[in-house]
């Protein structure tokens, strides 16, 4: 029978894992990327509202 | 109507910074101080042997030096003063009373100075740069007191031996106030349905008094107050809409001439070289010194867009809102000099303020400086007439029915 | 350095035309990259702290205000600013930069917490706002050194002046939406642009009283009258400074007025000003002053260490948005004044090389391309000495000595941002320029040719002539503030370029840089 792994190695490589993940997505600027649809799908709405008064 | 008597004396006067009579004063001894602002009070730059003079640019073409020094954005009024002063046309300065009040003005004057344009053979003359405060509070009045006590009377005195007494002073706002007086008076003749003086007539009458020496002028003005008390005026008024003109430095009386060609009518001028504010009496109490009350009186009348405390912005509307009812007018043109940035945004604000708060109709405009032979102009001021013309017509029918 | 001549790549390849973000990040080395590495997950995991407990107000905000949708892209900012460095330059501008995020991210929290556009109906909300003062971007908010028992926040900074520098289109929409009414186009975008934000309602309201100023320039005293008028529903206090601030003459006149705006908060407030609260703010003033003045200090020898925007951009925000009161901002200076120090003493040991060119920065920036001076130096090895923005007041305000503080206060509000040498007269921006050219040692100026700016622009011609006379090299960059439209980045890379190339016949250090589209980026 296989022994079970030890919790704290299992948070060890998750950490490790997200670690990695997180080298990897800053490397490759991915959150930039994510933000830059988020920022495109917000000027948008802001680009259509029309609730939107201008008076001075 | 028939033409003033001495329209065409006051006419080629203003051909020239240094006219006739600013030579003929200087001949006499007499002391010329140059000024661009109301802000520097006028009354003080006329104590004892001193004489203001306004500073202007007639029939200015190219200004490709003063584009150098300053740029090509800077206000052009700004550009064509330094431009006539780099070709020496302002060498017959004895000082120069300067404010800083906006920028293109102020580093106008600055550039003079750093490059001892006027004064360089005049060991007395002298520049200021008058730190004028952005409200009118009685701790403004104490400032720009010290200001003018500091940079004008102080170096008046001690340079060329000027009586800046109280009495001097008072002397100095009597004859103010004789000008203010008959100018007035004759301005006031605008508010009859049929004027018997048109509003570049008067144009060419306001600007005279800012730029001669006043004791020189003065008779001509009184003459001429007698000759429109009785001049006969056409049978039929020779104007479609009566307009009043608001906004930035107007030392060119030939703007006036292209609206009124326009078939419109000037009846008040609240401009930078016009009446309002500048040809008011100025009342003084013995209680104070004068040059305290002259201080007051100058922050408390200033229609400039510098002062941005809540009270003077709405002071300005109000003032526009009073003389348009005062001399039935029917429009208002909010105009501009090209690149001046205080008036940019008064008349932004003023043109939707106006008719919204005040049923104001507003023509903006933004103009060279010198106007007198824009095309795109007339087309615009004479679109407004007929705009104007036709609502008044319209409103004409609602009566009637 | 960045650019590899054997792959021909540099930094100009994380640029794409059609793209608001850079391609990928640049490998730094493994020590560098992992040390920014680190600082870029600080940086999201300080902001994921502070306003990730707000996320219903968070997206509330960014779906009620264009700009705030700007701040999403910081850490965008940050990188901009360190590609290219290396060593202990790139942990200075970490350190310098990410004590304005902190700054800023502290100010959003505070403003979506109260603002009353996003929570009209909470009782908590009313209860901060009854507790906070309103500020205009180019109004010190020094002032507030008495009151401690208050909040301020400059409602302009964060709506306009901070998110123009993170995005440059920020502006674009509200310059249009005042234009649209008539305002002319040669005004200084900066004013307009905060018009135009009023114009659109887009301010927070986060406070009881709206304190604004006349500074520094006749159209920020015009965007005063505009903004009085916006607010015209709340109490408002206008400081106006006088003009010209080399005559000792007028601190009397401003102190009064100084004075006033302390009465008029005391009024609407219920407090009372708080001397020994002042001295402990003054304390935490002088001694960032002292730092600034440590870090120009090195910049003058042949081992600059803290230049180019991490110097500029860190006072300015220090200066203007935390009135010096950010005790995090003072504990990056004395952080960062350590490390210059040992950096500085271990460059002399070294013997390090120094820059190739040394320049400095005058007259008023382009918002939208804060990074133009670290393009110098990773294009053409022209290192930013020092920035006029950055050499505003660092007088010290006297300790203990009541009037005399109320006069070091006033002289402060006087040499504020874009005010301590655009106002006064020449002397401060014309004859202080050749001071510091000597002082710096530097023959290379940075002319921002700002083309909306009156007031600079009036001494352009003695500019030139007196740089001739002095031999000095006078690179005039040519922008509009906040409006890329009128003069893009690019264009203004294009002039640098022109005139190292035709009058100093320099080679470019990554010539990837010379030219690349980034009308998007952020």
């Amino acid at each position: 029978m296989k022994k079970k792994m030890a919790w704290y190695w299992i948070v060890l490589i998750v950490l490790a894992a997200l670690y990695v993940l997180a080298f990897v997505a800053y490397m490759c600027n991915a959150d930039m990327k994510l933000i830059e649809r988020i920022y495109k799908a917000l000027m948008k709405y802001h680009d259509n509202r029309t609730d939107i008064k201008e008076r001075i | 109507m028939r033409e003033l008597k001495h329209l065409i004396y006051l006419e080629n006067l203003l051909e020239d910074t240094n006219n006739d009579l600013v030579r003929q004063a200087q001949s006499e001894g007499k002391l010329a101080i140059g000024y661009t602002c109301f802000h520097a009070p006028e009354a003080l730059l006329n104590l004892g042997n001193c004489f203001s003079v306004r500073l202007r640019a007639p029939h200015t073409t190219s200004m490709e030096m003063a584009t150098y020094y300053l740029a090509n954005n800077s206000c052009e009024y700004a550009r064509a003063l330094l431009e006539r002063a780099l070709e020496g046309g302002f060498e017959f300065l004895d000082a120069l009373a300067g404010v800083d009040v906006c920028e293109a003005n102020n580093r106008a004057i600055e550039n003079m100075e750093i490059m001892h344009i006027q004064g360089k053979d005049k060991d007395k003359f002298f520049y200021c740069n008058l730190d004028v405060p952005y409200s009118d509070d009685e701790d403004c009045v104490e400032h720009i007191e010290e200001q003018i006590t500091r940079k004008i009377l102080k170096p008046l005195h001690e340079n060329y031996g000027v009586d800046i007494s109280d009495a001097a002073i008072r002397e100095a706002v009597k004859e103010h106030n004789e000008i203010s007086r008959i100018l007035t008076e004759i301005g006031d003749f605008r508010k009859l349905p049929n004027p018997p003086i048109t509003g570049y007539e008067y144009a060419i009458l306001v600007l005279s008094s800012y730029v001669c020496p006043k004791y020189l002028i003065k008779d001509i003005l009184a003459e001429t107050l007698e000759e429109i008390k009785t001049r006969e005026v056409d049978p039929e008024p020779n104007y479609r809409v009566r307009l009043g003109v608001v906004g930035s430095e107007i030392d060119d009386p030939s703007l006036i001439k292209l609206i009124e060609e326009c078939g419109a009518m000037v009846v008040f001028d609240r401009y930078c070289y016009g009446s309002f504010p500048g040809r008011q009496v100025i009342e003084l109490n013995d209680e104070e010194s004068a040059l305290t009350q002259i201080c007051r009186w100058n922050l408390q009348n200033t229609e400039c867009p510098r002062q941005c405390a809540a009270h003077r912005v709405q002071r300005r509307y109000d003032r526009v809102d009073q003389l348009y009812h005062e001399f039935n007018a029917d429009g208002v043109i909010y105009e501009q000099m090209k690149f001046c940035t205080y008036w940019s945004y008064e008349r932004t604000m003023a043109s939707q303020i106006m008719p919204k708060e005040h049923g104001i109709h507003v023509l903006s405009i933004d103009r060279p400086y010198i106007a007198g032979q824009s095309g795109q102009l007339r087309t615009r001021v004479q679109a407004f007439v007929e705009s104007l013309e036709i609502k008044k017509i319209r409103s004409e029918q609602k009566e009637d029915k | 350095m960045a650019y590899n001549p054997k792959t021909g790549k540099g930094l100009g390849n994380f640029y794409k035309a059609d793209r608001y973000s850079f391609t990928s990040r640049e490998w730094k080395g493994f020590k560098d990259t992992f040390y920014d590495f680190h600082r870029w997950l600080y940086l999201y995991g300080y902001m994921a702290a502070k306003l990730g407990c707000h996320p219903i107000l968070m997206v509330k905000g960014m779906l009620r205000y264009r700009w705030m949708v700007s701040y999403i892209t910081a850490a965008h900012m940050i990188d901009r600013h360190t590609m290219g460095l290396r060593g202990k330059e790139l942990r200075y501008a970490h350190n310098q930069f990410f004590s304005v995020l902190h700054n800023s991210v502290m100010g959003v929290r505070d403003i979506i917490v109260r603002d009353e556009n996003l929570r009209p109906h909470s009782k908590r909300a009313k209860a901060l706002r009854d507790k906070t003062v309103m500020f205009d971007e180019m109004t010190p908010h020094h002032v507030m050194f008495g009151f401690p028992t208050l909040k301020f926040v400059d409602i302009a900074m964060f709506a306009i002046g901070l998110p123009s520098e993170v995005d440059q289109n920020h502006t674009t929409y509200y310059i249009d939406a005042i234009e649209k009414f008539g305002l002319a186009p040669d005004v200084c975008p900066e004013p307009a642009s905060e018009c135009g934000c009023a114009i659109v309602d887009d301010y927070p309201r986060v406070g009881k009283t709206y304190v604004t100023g006349s500074m520094p320039c006749d159209g920020s005293v015009e965007q005063t009258a505009l903004m009085t008028r916006h607010f015209s529903d709340l109490p408002i206090y206008q400081i106006t400074v006088p003009q010209r601030i080399n005559e000792p003459e007028i601190q009397r006149y401003a102190v009064k007025n100084m004075k006033k705006c302390i009465a008029f908060i005391e009024e609407q407030y219920g407090v009372k000003w708080d001397w020994d609260a002042f001295w402990e703010n003054a304390k935490l003033y002088n001694e960032s002053s002292d730092c600034m003045i440590q870090k120009w200090e090195v910049n003058t020898t042949d081992h600059p260490q803290v230049c180019g925007a991490a110097l500029a951009l860190q006072r300015e925000y220090e200066f203007m948005a935390s009135a010096c009161m950010d005790k995090y901002m003072i504990d990056t200076d004395r952080r960062v004044t350590k490390m210059m120090l040992k950096g500085y003493e271990e460059d002399v040991k070294n013997n390090a090389p120094s820059p190739k060119y040394r320049c400095l920065v005058w007259a008023c920036p382009a918002h939208y391309y804060t990074n133009f001076t670290y393009w110098t130096q990773h294009c053409w090895g022209v290192t930013c000495v020092n920035d006029m923005e950055c050499m505003l007041s660092y007088l010290p305000i006297t300790i203990g000595d009541e009037e005399q503080a109320m006069v070091d206060l006033c002289r402060l509000y006087e040499r504020m941002m874009m005010r301590s040498h655009t106002n006064g007269g020449y002397v401060n921006i014309l004859d202080e320029l050749w001071k510091m050219c000597e002082k710096f040692n530097c023959n290379i100026v940075i002319m921002y040719d700002h083309v909306s700016c009156k007031n600079v622009g009036g001494l352009h011609g003695l500019f030139e002539d007196q740089a001739r006379e002095r031999g000095i090299h006078l690179i005039w960059i040519p922008h509009d503030v906040m409006d890329p439209r009128t003069v893009s980045r690019r264009e203004m890379r294009e002039a640098f370029n022109k005139y190292m190339t035709t009058v100093l016949r320099a080679e470019p250090l990554d010539p990837t840089l010379l030219d690349y589209e980034d009308n998007f980026s952020w």
